[in-house]
């Protein structure tokens, strides 16, 4: 039952995909090919996902497929584009929006967003915040509680923008300790590491000389007058494995996105107008 | 007083020497050269004839004694034996006369009035006789300029002390050393690991494998040196090392002549615990060192028995060169086979604290530079 539905959705989406992008229009705040939520969640976050969008202009979406190479055979985060693109989503002219997309056979996701709030809000680093939100529920199979998190976050994010500090990182730091910094104040700080690590070095430098000055030392071992011949014989040796250990730790994993990463903060816009990233959960 | 041993050339008479160079007993007066064995069998006779001189010598001079004692001075609380008070000993040089007063422990030496080179007999014989010798093979030039060479390079070296320094003494010394064979059973038992890991899509397990570890083992040590001369310190001695065995020769009396020659005056027991504690140090690192492979090795217990075998009685060649700049004297001891130089050189404090500062400012002065570029 369940695959027939996804080889529905997936034929209702070539369609219109391919064959007639102005029934994109209709699609919702939350579509779940995939069945992973009950009527009444799927209502629930439909109606979040509303009003967060009305609220700050920038369409917040989710779809989730079963097997997102049904739809096209690139990679998650490029059909999530495509979707994107093909369904018109977005809000305003710029067609401002975050879309998640879940594809559920390889546990893949793909967190694209579109238009200049969407880029500024959701930046390279806000992305990555974004989605350690809903990353944790899915890892658990906690579908609803996933996406509650990824809406009520996206909210959060979309009104720090507002207010002009929207979750970013490095650059932003950097620039705070500039303009915070006076130029005095720099130059203190410069100095200060450098007398700490030329002290460090010329100790080091110092003493290095000062033991060239001084090579009467005490032997305290033989080793030169080891015998040539049979210098060492081992009457007796084992390795006996007695007992093991074993360990196990989970891996808490930096997620990697596609769309390139931009570490000195900001956010990083691919050719086609998107930002955002991919993984698994 | 005692008689002391001379060796003059066959041919002129002149004080012999021996050549580094050729090792062979050379005259300088009239050019000719001796093997070491012509020479040690031709004073093998004189050595018995200068014996029994000496003893008909000081049966005369005590009976002349006796006759003076009957009318003469009251001498009684002179001494009549420097080496009955103290740890010298009288001897007549037999090149000039001169009355000559060396140490108990100098088996070699020079006479300082009239220069040649004079030996000891009683110093280096009978069970005090060395088993070996590793002849000089470098020369008092060598030693010099070793010594100027050694002073290059030193950044803390006081600028004048090259050049104002001088060399108050350069003397070529044959240094007594006791030599141990000997082996060492050592027992080893450790607790090591070794880990692996695996990685999973979600986890990171790792696996430690311990073992029991057990080793024994014997090393065999050939001829470990020990100094054992109270007057050459320890340390500068140890830094000497090593001495090309190769060259060990059968001792003789005929290598001695132009050098200083010391006998031990710290005994093969008392030197055996540093031989002892080397070897135990090598031996342990040396077995440890077969456990291998493992992540990380865990040290149970240990268990060493030194196993000691042959002792030899040596004499090995060092030049000593003594200085003095400002007041202060300065020692340094050069390998006489090898060439190397040990000795503490005076650390010149502006000099270090000029560095010290120099390179503080130009790291102070790069990381903020860098501070500024980036």
């Amino acid at each position: 039952m369940k695959k027939l539905l996804l080889t529905l959705l997936a034929a209702v989406l070539m369609v219109v995909l391919f064959v007639s992008p102005a029934l994109a229009a209709d699609l919702a705040n939350v579509t779940d090919a995939a069945e992973l939520l009950t009527e009444q969640q799927a209502a629930t976050l439909e109606q979040m996902a509303e009003e967060v969008s009305e609220r700050y202009g920038c369409g917040v979406y989710i779809v989730t497929v079963g097997d997102y190479r049904d739809l096209e055979d690139t990679d998650v985060q490029t059909c999530a584009e495509d979707l994107y693109d093909y369904f018109d989503l977005g809000i305003g002219e710029e067609k401002n929006g975050i879309l998640l997309m879940l594809s559920m056979d390889d546990r893949d996701y793909a967190l694209v967003a579109y238009g200049q709030k969407a880029h500024y809000s959701f930046t390279d680093y806000g992305s990555r915040v974004l989605a350690e939100e809903f990353l944790d529920n899915f890892r658990r199979d906690d579908w609803y509680g996933g996406f509650y998190d990824y809406i009520q976050k996206s909210g959060e994010m979309l009104a720090l923008a507002e207010a002009g500090t929207p979750v970013d990182t490095y650059e932003e730091d950097y620039e705070d300790w500039h303009s915070e910094m006076t130029r005095a104040d720099r130059i203190k700080l410069s100095v200060g590491i450098g007398l700490v690590l030329g002290i460090i070095i010329a100790a080091i430098t110092c003493g290095v000389f000062k033991r060239q000055m001084k090579n009467a030392v005490k032997a305290v071992g033989a080793e030169r007058y080891i015998a040539k011949e049979n210098g060492m014989v081992m009457n007796e040796h084992y390795d006996r494995f007695t007992h093991q250990t074993v360990h196990r730790e989970r891996i808490v994993r930096e997620q990697r996105g596609s769309g390139g990463g931009g570490h000195g903060g900001g956010t990083t816009v691919n050719s086609h107008g998107f930002s955002g990233h991919s993984g698994k959960f | 007083m005692q008689s002391v041993t001379n060796y003059k050339c066959p041919a002129c008479t002149g004080p012999l020497r021996y050549d580094e160079k050729t090792g062979r007993l050379a005259c300088d007066y009239c050019g000719s050269s001796f093997a070491v064995s012509e020479i040690e069998s031709l004073y093998a006779e004189k050595d018995e004839q200068a014996a029994a001189a000496a003893a008909a010598a000081a049966e005369k001079e005590e009976a002349a004694q006796a006759a003076a004692t009957e009318e003469g001075w009251d001498s009684a609380e002179i001494s009549s034996d420097w080496g009955k008070d103290a740890d010298v000993r009288a001897y007549n040089c037999p090149s000039c006369g001169a009355e000559l007063i060396f140490d108990v422990t100098t088996a070699a030496t020079s006479c300082p009035y009239c220069g040649n080179p004079t030996i000891v007999p009683g110093n280096l014989s009978g069970t005090l006789k060395p088993d070996y010798v590793i002849p000089f093979r470098l020369n008092k030039e060598a030693a010099v300029k070793a010594l100027r060479e050694y002073y290059q390079g030193k950044k803390l070296l006081p600028k004048a002390f090259a050049s104002e320094n001088h060399i108050n003494e350069v003397k070529g010394v044959y240094v007594p050393f006791w030599m141990y064979d000997g082996s060492a059973d050592t027992r080893i038992h450790a607790t090591a690991t070794r880990v692996h890991t695996t990685m999973t899509r979600d986890e990171r397990i790792t696996v430690t494998e311990y073992y029991d570890v057990y080793r024994n083992g014997t090393v065999s040590f050939d001829r470990i040196p020990v100094d054992a001369s109270k007057k050459m310190p320890d340390e500068y001695m140890d830094a000497l090392e090593p001495y090309d065995y190769s060259a060990l020769t059968k001792f003789s009396n005929a290598y001695l002549p132009g050098y200083m020659a010391d006998k031990y005056d710290v005994s093969a027991d008392e030197c055996a615990a540093r031989a002892d504690d080397r070897a135990s140090r090598t031996a342990e690192s040396a077995v440890e060192s077969t456990i291998s492979g493992y992540a990380s090795v865990s040290m149970n217990g240990h268990d060493m028995r030194l196993r000691r075998g042959k002792v030899s009685y040596a004499l090995l060649p060092v030049w000593i060169l003594n200085t003095k700049w400002n007041g202060n004297n300065y020692m340094f001891a050069m390998n006489g086979q090898t060439g190397k130089m040990v000795g503490d050189l005076p650390v010149d404090k502006g000099r270090y604290w000029s560095w010290f500062a120099g390179i503080t400012l130009a790291v102070t002065a790069v990381v903020a530079a860098l501070q500024f570029l980036i």
